[in-house]
């Protein structure tokens, strides 16, 4: 699988490369674009490591290369150097890069590593400038499950029909050690391990005794299966007013070694059990299904999404005491609405409601669990203003009033506060 | 009487695109009529060809009175709205933005030199050696 992905890789890049030396060097266009963020919570540190005491570890470059060969054919590619928290490191990866020939207006075709349209904002939900807030509804664009959803290796046919857009694709999310985004991944794993310590301890230990374990998988191997979805958008004959549907599936295997760090005194380090290292998992989305409607008419921006998820997971340690798994049914919703005043002021608010299992609403069950009640509900009002200074440079200031845990601190028992705030603001600029 | 209804119905309906803004192509394009919805593809990108297979090539205005009456008129969109519409094209690479000209007298010039480009000017500005098209 990896050979075929190096191979496909490299054919790609050949292409892409071929593609702009035919085209020549002064028809390249170059655009980027940069950011830097600052960002805050009072309680509770979701994303980056101590986001109480405030943190800068959160910036993105971007930087793309796009020519047209000929009518019909053009290729591109753009790079990433992302910060956000412990993942990415500012190193530089490829974010996208595909050829894409146009037969006609109703038919094109792309193939290569292409951004994923998913919802009406994920394809873009890193150009920082399409919208007034800096963090997305978490409810339909989680920041943990970024990667698993952003982009594909694969190929996509698209095209326009009367009102209609359409988008249909199969590939492979672009889950990869060596593109510094195992990191994000492993903020998963970290999760389902210290899940599964926590399950393990009950038979060799005091549960409490487990609080606060900081495991992480190491020396991960991961197998990423190709899948198909598809994206539908309406232009109704409502001036502004548009609507979408849109569903994509994921579904990866992994394994590690997991290193369990025992934080608390007192207990044992179980890390030195053979047995214990040994991590086998999956993860799949078996159904994402996202609803979405947009109104945008002079200075109004509204729009509303909902999404539905059916995910599954197995893990466990298959040479102690084999596998175990769950499967949940999330949904999660938001309506936003900003308003710009002038070329300078937008001002906008969203509200987020997120539930990562439907049967449980009220954490009753997640109560009886040992778990905070509130970890099964998110519900996050933003308040978000935009400053655009010029066309190339603006800066954007938000805060979040959010009520429950939900998905952002995963399913890691006590320790969280119900009520919490983020703040955030933002510096950016494109050319 | 036939050729009376004919020309009041050209008048009315088929006229330069609204009061304030021409739409001008090189001359290769010829004098062509187009519908609000073929004009909106051409603005956003996703026409690529002429009806005779030539390519289109797009310039707009940076900024100004012209932009803003032609975004609204023909493309329905806001400045700020048309500006994010090709930031995403960019920056997700679905689409090669159109060249931009920072004014009237650039963009003449550039419809001019360019088989199969396609603009558009304030109807105050004095154009020659490209055709105006018309909008139904």
């Amino acid at each position: 699988m990896k050979k075929i992905k190096v191979l496909f890789v490299g054919v790609l890049s050949c292409m892409i490369i071929g593609g702009i030396a035919f085209a020549g060097l002064d028809d390249v266009k170059i655009h980027g674009f940069t950011h830097m963020t600052h960002i805050k919570s009072n309680h509770n540190s979701p994303y980056i490591n101590n986001m109480e005491n405030g943190s800068d570890a959160f910036s993105e470059t971007f930087l793309n290369f796009s020519s047209r060969v000929n009518r019909k054919l053009k290729v591109g590619l753009q790079l990433i150097a992302r910060e956000f928290g412990d993942i990415g490191n500012s190193e530089v990866a490829l974010d996208w890069a595909f050829g894409d020939y146009k037969f006609n207006r109703q038919l094109g075709l792309r193939v290569g590593k292409v951004k994923r349209e998913f919802g009406f904002y994920n394809a873009g939900r890193d150009v920082d400038m399409l919208r007034t807030s800096i963090l997305m509804p978490q409810s339909v664009y989680p920041e943990d499950m970024r990667d698993a959803f952003l982009s594909y290796y694969g190929a996509a046919a698209y095209g326009s029909y009367a009102g209609l857009d359409y988008t249909v694709f199969t590939g492979a999310p672009s889950l990869d050690k060596d593109e510094n985004v195992h990191k994000s991944v492993d903020r998963i794993m970290y999760l389902v391990s210290a899940k599964y310590a926590q399950g393990y301890s009950t038979g060799i230990g005091d549960i409490a005794n487990f609080r606060g374990v900081n495991s992480t998988l190491e020396n991960i191997d991961m197998e990423v299966s190709p899948k198909p979805g598809y994206a539908f958008s309406y232009n109704t004959p409502v001036d502004g007013l548009k609507i979408g549907f849109s569903n994509s599936i994921t579904d990866f295997k992994y394994s590690g070694e997991v290193n369990i760090d025992v934080l608390e005194a007192g207990t044992a380090d179980y890390s030195d059990v053979e047995g214990l290292k040994k991590y086998k998992g999956s993860y799949k989305f078996e159904r994402a299904h996202i609803t979405s409607l947009e109104y945008v008419k002079d200075a109004i921006t509204f729009s509303a999404e909902y999404v539905s998820r059916r995910q599954v997971r197995t893990y466990g340690l298959p040479n102690v005491t084999g596998m175990t798994g769950s499967a949940s049914e999330q949904e999660g919703f938001y309506g936003s609405f900003a308003y710009r005043f002038n070329d300078l002021l937008e001002l906008g608010t969203y509200y987020d409601v997120m539930y990562p299992e439907i049967e449980d609403r009220t954490g009753t069950k997640m109560q009886a669990s040992g778990y905070d009640k509130h970890q099964a509900w998110r519900k996050d009002l933003c308040l978000m203003a935009r400053f655009d200074i010029d066309s190339n440079f603006l800066i954007k200031v938000e805060n979040h009033s959010i009520d429950g845990t939900a998905e952002w601190l995963g399913t890691l028992p006590g320790g969280s506060k119900r009520f919490w705030n983020i703040f955030a603001v933002r510096a950016s600029y494109n050319f | 009487m036939k050729k009376y209804i004919y020309l009041l119905l050209m008048v009315i309906f088929v006229t330069p695109v609204f009061a304030g803004v021409n739409i001008i192509a090189n001359s290769s394009v010829g004098n062509i009529t187009l519908d609000k919805a073929s004009a909106q593809d051409i603005f956003l990108g996703k026409t690529m060809e002429w009806s005779d297979g030539s390519e289109v090539i797009v310039g707009v205005m940076e900024k100004g009175d012209a932009h803003t009456a032609f975004l609204g008129a023909v493309v329905n969109q806001s400045s700020s709205q048309y500006n994010k519409y090709w930031k995403k094209a960019i920056f997700t690479g679905t689409a090669i933005p159109p060249e931009i000209l920072s004014n009237e007298s650039k963009m003449i010039a550039f419809v001019k030199s360019n088989p199969g480009a396609v603009g558009y000017v304030s109807d105050t500005s004095s154009v020659s050696g490209v055709s105006i098209l018309k909008l139904k």
